[in-house]
């Protein structure tokens, strides 16, 4: 069953001559359940398709259908209740609200949602990214595994459809990388998330069941 | 569609935000504060204007009611007080009217003790008590002055009166029981005897006087004929209070409209101020809008938290800023509302401004976040959470040839122009206010305005004219000649003059009044005749009118000598004729007075006047000076012409007169001791005297007043105008952190990176002095001409100043650098790498 | 501050306290409406003597009171409504169909039900679908194990037919009783392959994870690849600290890290070296197994761990092409990874990481 769908996908910054093709035509299916890392050189669209599967951009042209629904058609009210209900994401730079606590960041989807956590589900969740012993602190305090973890956390914790990973080990030595990496290829794997991972890293990339390679607003090898 | 309850996140993050960013909050704070503040000071003054003026009027029509009905009988005044228009009544039985002379336009009635009454006029003895027997008084302190009675419970008192009830006069004699001080010069009071009294002397008490409130005094004068005609009432006399007249509310409100006015400009400046207050802040909220919105934040929670946001801001501001303003409405009230014994701010203190100032605050906050918010609800998150790349990427063309420092610096300061000039105008508009208002206060001229006002050194003024809302009484004697001769006899004084004056009525041949009515009728350079300036005043009017119809007019004939005479005529402009002291002085001639210097509304030079029997010949008119005299003529003489002569002549004509005013001038060295001597003199005379001194503190005064708010306004602009620089500031370091890394990555030092720093601050307060001095300097010299041209203020000569602005250009410098060298100083805290890996 | 998470613990069950007290509300709300118009007519008609506004109040009053009417009904109008269309999409799940027209991404509490009735349907619909894969799965072992066992039993029919049917000398029948025997024990460890495949295919055995010394581990599984190595002249070496412990099932373990070394070992040449060494980190213990074998082209990363995927210059080795498909198998239900790092020609490093 497929998840994702994209359909001659489009995205043009800027305009006259300097305009710059993000995304020229992209084509793609994501099945339920999968993990497919998306790489390619930096500037090349991916963070770009990244951002329209998770509704956070919009597309110049084409579609983007997830879970059965086109994204270009919602409104930017159902936009958001998609983004915390379905799409889980993980940023380079963490992006957690600085604010809040780490158990608060973690529940922040679901408490914009105000719907009842699944407590056993989030506390395995915790147990296993090791945050047990972080959750009243806030982010400024915890390392950048420890951040990216939260995060990862986070992303997992609205139980969302796709889990959507913008080079979740961009800013970690690779150490702390293949840490975070395995967890979040783990804990998508143990509660059958779909995973999409955009990074430049062939190591990782490797974990993934399908490697999309993109190259000036195209896909070249799928 | 029922809405999901997920707003409880919202306060959340909002409270978080207050808890870690205390800072930011504060200074919200203390803007929306000042913006309170503002409103605060704004609405309450311009309350107290309009409710101060209209006190005024109530006080000098003695009483709160909207109408006085007189002479009713009982029965009548129980239907008068069932009528549906009523709200509520006083009444109060009145015996008869106090005749004296003495008493002038004061209307003194004698009446039987009401509290309601009393309450009502503010005439409950403060000293001593309400009548409590029979044959006991209560009075007010200026009849008591004017009818020279000693301030002291248990004097034996000799009243003069006039009977209502047959209109036959008589004198008796009281007890003084209780007194009471007159908040201002009301003109109308009562003295108050007990019930037992009035029987004894042969009242019946069938007439009495009702004071009625109406539900709403839109026009009291036809309400009060419909009551009366509803009543089928006839033939009675009532008065309406001059605070319902149409006349003066208009000028009450224009008065506080200057202030209300103010409020839409203190909302554009709060508006402004809050505006950039956001944009110091708008980068970090921004991205911290487009973070919790690609978590999936509706723009319905994205307007509530704000709406919150908005609202704690209010809340914290509001408070703090009602008293702030409040206080600085204490502080100047006594300036605007001259001459009450209370701070006139919590005399007149009322609830609206308050709630008024609140809802004024929280829609500034709210409509100066709206576009912020706006954005947010609009933008797609990436786009926010990319809002300094943004920023960055408009600027990548310039920076080719990176030959020295001062070329980068260049560069750099070019590609800021934007915020240059952003920052630029708000200070030019504030600069220009403030340098205007500078100009304009200081071309206020006092030498001028005391030149005029303050005739004199010293101004002497007779018991019975001391208030200025008195009426001079021609047989008070508190001045005396032995006092006048003492005065002159000092060592100190080097001139002394008197003035005496006495009513007279006249008449006016049909060409005297065909010239004096032409004046009048004539329209001014607004379109409107010159008489209908006055018809606040109907008393003038009045008379006017009889002078029009029938010629017959009160001349005051002012005696003048000395010192008097000089101010009066000789130094005086002369509209008309010429002067020549020695035929003046043989009392053949007289010199008229008009209303002002351009105005002839006096009968014209050479026509002859008859005054109390004897001919004189007009030699001259001048305009009259207002600070001659102290106290006031009669209602009937409210339209008047002054004659002055010489006081022998009118010593000949009125021998049995006392001294208004005696004027005197000293030589500086013997001020104290003269002062110390005057003192001594005046003792227990009533008599009053006014000093430069004063005129020096009225001057003030009024400079004060006038330029206040302006003041205010542009001190506020002023900080909009520093914020918004130290924001384009701080933004052009913030955003440039990677391109100084990258500077630093090619091996240029902290040192020299400083130094760019510097060049660049040299270059663009250079060029920001070159745009904001000549502008200001040009706008104050127009704007100020434009006011001289078109001012309604006689006292000022031209005084150019731009003192506010070489004030702030230095601070400029000071604040320009402190921040460009500490924000670089925390910039360059983190390592070079960690700065380069910023934006990818 | 986190207990308040938790407030809907509490009101799992009705309050029927809380109930009551609204029926009482409910039914007394009218009562207060009659008695609060009748006071404020009263007042009104007693206090505000001006007819004109007297009747302006008791109209405003009036217009006050409708607007609460019609906010009211409006109100419950929206709650009949939210109920219909929960009932509407409980009707639908009821017939095994997926709900339709149903508001996926509104923000409203209609969707947040039904998005929740959504995921009991799925929940449930998963399961079912779970089941049916399962025995997909079974069915292509199936099929798999019958095509890779019949080669070795069509060589044994054959080997025993010519056993039986020739009369052959003794030592050319020992030469072909070696044969079968080798034959028999090709089958033998395909069949535990197979068996062990399918169990961990079908998530039907039990790993036993706990915290164990990885060195012992280690061990056990050099000291099955230990005869090839000397065969082939490699030399071995492990570099691992002795406490180095890891989250695991060390039989399995053993078993997958063997199936690593067996493949090292096999596609390295005489004379080359393999080197095992042992990282511990916060989150995975990484075990690295480097050999200087052929390595493997970038874009076969992630095939190698394909079930029955052999290289194409790897068949003259023996091997079906099992042991690293179910090395990562055993890892990855253990909550670890494997990841590989190649270079053509000069090597590759398979890295194991294990839940520390």
């Amino acid at each position: 069953m497929d998840i994702i769908t994209i359909c001659n996908l489009k995205k043009y910054y800027g305009s006259g001559e300097r305009i710059v093709r993000a995304l020229d035509g992209v084509n793609l299916t994501v099945a339920q359940g999968e993990f497919i890392a998306i790489v390619g050189a930096s500037g090349c669209g991916k963070t770009t398709l990244l951002n329209m599967m998770g509704g956070l951009d919009r597309p110049a042209s084409g579609e983007v259908i997830v879970d059965g629904v086109n994204l270009a058609s919602l409104k930017e009210a159902q936009l958001a209740v998609f983004r915390r209900k379905k799409a889980g994401f993980i940023f380079q730079n963490y992006n957690l609200v600085p604010t809040l606590t780490v158990e608060e960041n973690i529940y922040f989807p679901l408490d914009l949602d105000c719907s009842t956590p699944d407590r056993k589900y989030l506390r395995e969740i915790i147990e296993l990214l090791g945050l047990q012993d972080k959750l009243d602190v806030f982010p400024e305090q915890l390392s950048g595994g420890q951040k990216q973890r939260a995060a990862i956390a986070r992303a997992l914790a609205a139980k969302p459809s796709v889990i959507l990973a913008d080079e979740p080990t961009g800013n970690l030595d690779s150490k702390n990388g293949q840490n975070v990496a395995g967890l979040l290829k783990m804990t998508t794997e143990i509660w059958h998330r779909t995973l999409v991972m955009v990074t430049h890293n062939q190591e990782l990339a490797q974990m993934a069941d399908r490697v999309i390679r993109m190259q000036d607003g195209r896909i070249t090898e799928n | 569609m029922l809405n999901n309850n997920n707003l409880k996140i919202c306060r959340r993050l909002i409270l978080r935000d207050i808890k870690f960013h205390k800072g930011q909050y504060l200074l919200s704070g203390i803007a929306v504060m000042l913006v309170c503040m503002l409103y605060t000071f704004t609405l309450c003054l311009g309350n107290l204007t309009y409710d101060g003026f209209i006190y005024s009027y109530k006080m000098m029509y003695g009483s709160n009611s909207h109408i006085l009905f007189y002479d009713l009988t009982p029965a009548q005044a129980v239907k008068v007080e069932n009528h549906r228009m009523v709200r509520e009544s006083v009444s109060l039985f009145t015996l008869g009217t106090l005749h004296d002379e003495m008493l002038g336009v004061r209307n003194v009635k004698l009446a039987v003790v009401s509290p309601g009454w009393a309450k009502e006029t503010a005439s409950v003895p403060l000293t001593g008590h309400m009548p409590r027997e029979k044959g006991e008084i209560a009075l007010d302190e200026i009849t008591m002055n004017s009818l020279a009675i000693p301030h002291e419970i248990g004097t034996e008192v000799s009243v003069t009166w006039t009977q209502t009830a047959d209109g036959s006069e008589r004198t008796d004699r009281f007890i003084l029981c209780g007194f009471w001080e007159n908040r201002m010069g009301e003109t109308e009071t009562c003295a108050w005897v007990t019930q037992e009294t009035a029987l004894a002397l042969g009242d019946v008490l069938d007439k009495l006087t009702l004071g009625v409130m109406l539900y709403s005094p839109t026009d009291p004068e036809n309400q009060a004929r419909e009551i009366l005609s509803d009543l089928g009432i006839q033939e009675i006399r009532f008065t309406t209070n001059l605070a319902c007249n149409e006349a003066r509310k208009e000028n009450a409100g224009e008065r506080s409209m200057k202030f209300y006015r103010l409020t839409l400009i203190v909302a554009l400046c709060g508006l402004l101020l809050l505006f950039q207050m956001e944009k110091l802040l708008a980068g970090q909220n921004i991205r911290f809008y487009g973070l919790i919105k690609s978590l999936g934040m509706t723009p319905r929670q994205l307007r509530v938290l704000s709406a919150v946001r908005a609202i704690l801001l209010s809340v914290t501001g509001i408070l703090p800023g009602w008293i702030a303003g409040f206080m600085i409405c204490a502080f100047v009230a006594p300036h605007v509302m001259v001459g009450m014994e209370e701070n006139p701010a919590f005399f007149f203190l009322k609830i609206w401004p308050f709630p008024a100032a609140a809802i004024l605050t929280f829609l500034t906050v709210f409509f100066s976040c709206l576009p912020a918010i706006r954005s947010a609800v609009k933008n797609t998150p990436v786009e926010m959470l990319r809002y300094e790349e943004r920023d960055r990427k408009k600027r990548r063309k310039a920076g080719r040839r990176r030959t020295s420092l001062f070329l980068l610096a260049l560069s750099g300061l070019f590609r800021q122009k934007g915020r240059f000039v952003a920052a630029s105008v708000s200070l030019l508009i504030s600069l220009s206010i403030l340098c205007c208002i500078q100009t304009i206060a200081a071309s206020y001229d006092e030498t001028k305005y005391l030149q005029e006002r303050s005739l004199f050194d010293y101004r002497i003024a007779d018991a019975s004219a001391a208030a200025s809302m008195q009426r001079y009484n021609p047989k008070s004697r508190s001045i005396t000649r032995s006092m006048y001769e003492a005065l002159a006899a000092h060592p100190a004084v080097r001139e002394i003059g008197m003035v005496c004056t006495m009513e007279v009525p006249m008449h006016a041949d049909l060409q005297d009044r065909a010239q004096i009515v032409a004046v009048f009728e004539e329209t001014d350079e607004n379109g409107i005749a010159r008489k209908e300036h006055m018809a606040d005043d109907p008393d003038w009017m009045t008379g006017y009118e009889t002078m029009r119809e029938s010629g017959d007019y009160i001349g005051i004939v002012t005696g003048v000598n000395g010192l008097t005479l000089k101010r009066a005529v000789t130094d005086n402009l002369l509209i008309e004729g010429s002067f020549c002291e020695e035929l003046f002085a043989t009392g053949q001639y007289v010199v008229a007075a008009g209303s002002s210097s351009t105005l002839k509304d006096t009968p014209p030079a050479g026509s002859k006047v008859t005054i109390s029997g004897r001919e004189f010949e007009i030699m001259a008119s001048v305009p009259w000076l207002p600070s001659m005299i102290s106290g006031m003529d009669s209602k009937e003489a409210q339209f008047n012409v002054t004659y002055f002569m010489p006081v022998d002549v009118f010593e000949e004509l009125f021998p049995d007169h006392g001294i208004r005013n005696v004027a005197v001038n000293i030589d500086q060295n013997g001020q104290d001791a003269f002062e110390q001597f005057l003192t001594d003199l005046l003792q227990d005379t009533g008599a009053d005297v006014i000093s430069v001194k004063d005129h020096q503190w009225v001057f003030h005064n009024a400079v004060f007043h006038s330029c206040m708010i302006p003041f205010f306004v542009g001190s506020v602009m002023l900080f909009i105008g520093l914020l918004s620089f130290v924001n384009a500031q701080m933004m052009g370091i913030l955003v440039r952190k990677k391109e100084f890394a990258v500077y630093e990555s090619l091996g240029m030092t902290v040192r020299q990176l400083r130094r760019l720093l510097f060049l660049e601050g040299v270059l663009y307060q250079g060029a920001m002095f070159l745009l904001v001095i000549p502008s200001v300097a040009a706008f104050t010299y127009i704007a100020g001409q434009w006011w001289l041209a078109h001012t309604n203020v006689w006292c000022v000569t031209w005084q150019y100043s731009l003192t506010p602005l070489w004030l702030t250009l230095p601070l400029l410098s000071l604040i320009s650098f402190a921040v460009s060298f500490g924000f670089l100083r925390s910039v360059t805290k983190e390592s070079v790498t960690e700065r380069l890996r910023i934006f990818r | 501050m986190r207990e308040c998470y938790y407030p809907a613990q509490e009101r799992i069950y009705f309050d029927m306290t809380g109930h009551k007290s609204e029926m009482i509300i409910c039914r007394g709300l009218p009562f207060v409406v009659v008695l609060l118009t009748g006071g404020f007519l009263y007042t009104v008609w007693v206090w505000v003597p001006r007819p004109e506004i007297r009747y302006l109040l008791t109209a405003f009053f009036g217009g006050i009171c409708l607007l609460a009417l019609l906010w009211t009904l409006l109100q419950r109008r929206q709650i009949c409504r939210f109920a219909d269309e929960l009932c509407v999409t409980l009707d639908q799940l009821l017939e095994e169909q997926k709900p339709l027209g149903y508001f996926v991404y509104e923000d409203t509490l209609t969707a947040k039900v039904q998005g929740k009735f959504l995921q009991f349907y799925d929940l449930m619909s998963e399961e079912k679908q779970r089941s049916r894969q399962d025995k997909q799965v079974i069915q292509e072992l199936v099929s798999d194990i019958s095509h890779q066992v019949k080669t070795p039993i069509a060589n044994l029919q054959m080997f025993l037919d010519i056993l039986k049917s020739h009369e052959l000398s003794d030592e050319k029948r020992t030469e072909f009783l070696d044969m079968t025997k080798g034959q028999l024990n090709k089958l033998d460890f395909l069949l535990q392959s197979l068996i062990k495949m399918s169990r961990l295919e079908t998530g039907t055995f039990a790993l036993h994870m706990e915290s164990v010394n990885l060195y012992d581990t280690i061990a056990r599984a050099v000291s099955g690849v230990w005869a090839k190595t000397e065969r082939k002249k490699i030399v071995l070496s492990v570099e691992c600290e002795n406490f180095v412990t890891a989250k695991c099932d060390p039989k399995w373990t053993a078993e997958a890290l063997e199936n690593l070394l067996d493949n090292a070992v096999k596609y390295t040449s005489v004379g080359g070296s393999i080197r095992i060494s042992v990282r511990p980190w916060q989150f995975y213990t990484r075990v690295d197994i480097a050999d200087t074998g052929m390595g493997i082209s970038e874009e076969n990363y992630h095939k190698v761990f394909q079930r029955f995927w052999r290289g194409e210059d790897a068949a003259m080795e023996e091997g079906v092409g099992l042991g690293l498909y179910l090395a990562q198998k055993i890892v990855t239900r253990q909550r670890g990874y494997i990841s590989v790092k190649a270079e053509e020609g000069k090597g590759s490093v398979f890295s194991v990481y294990l839940l520390t």
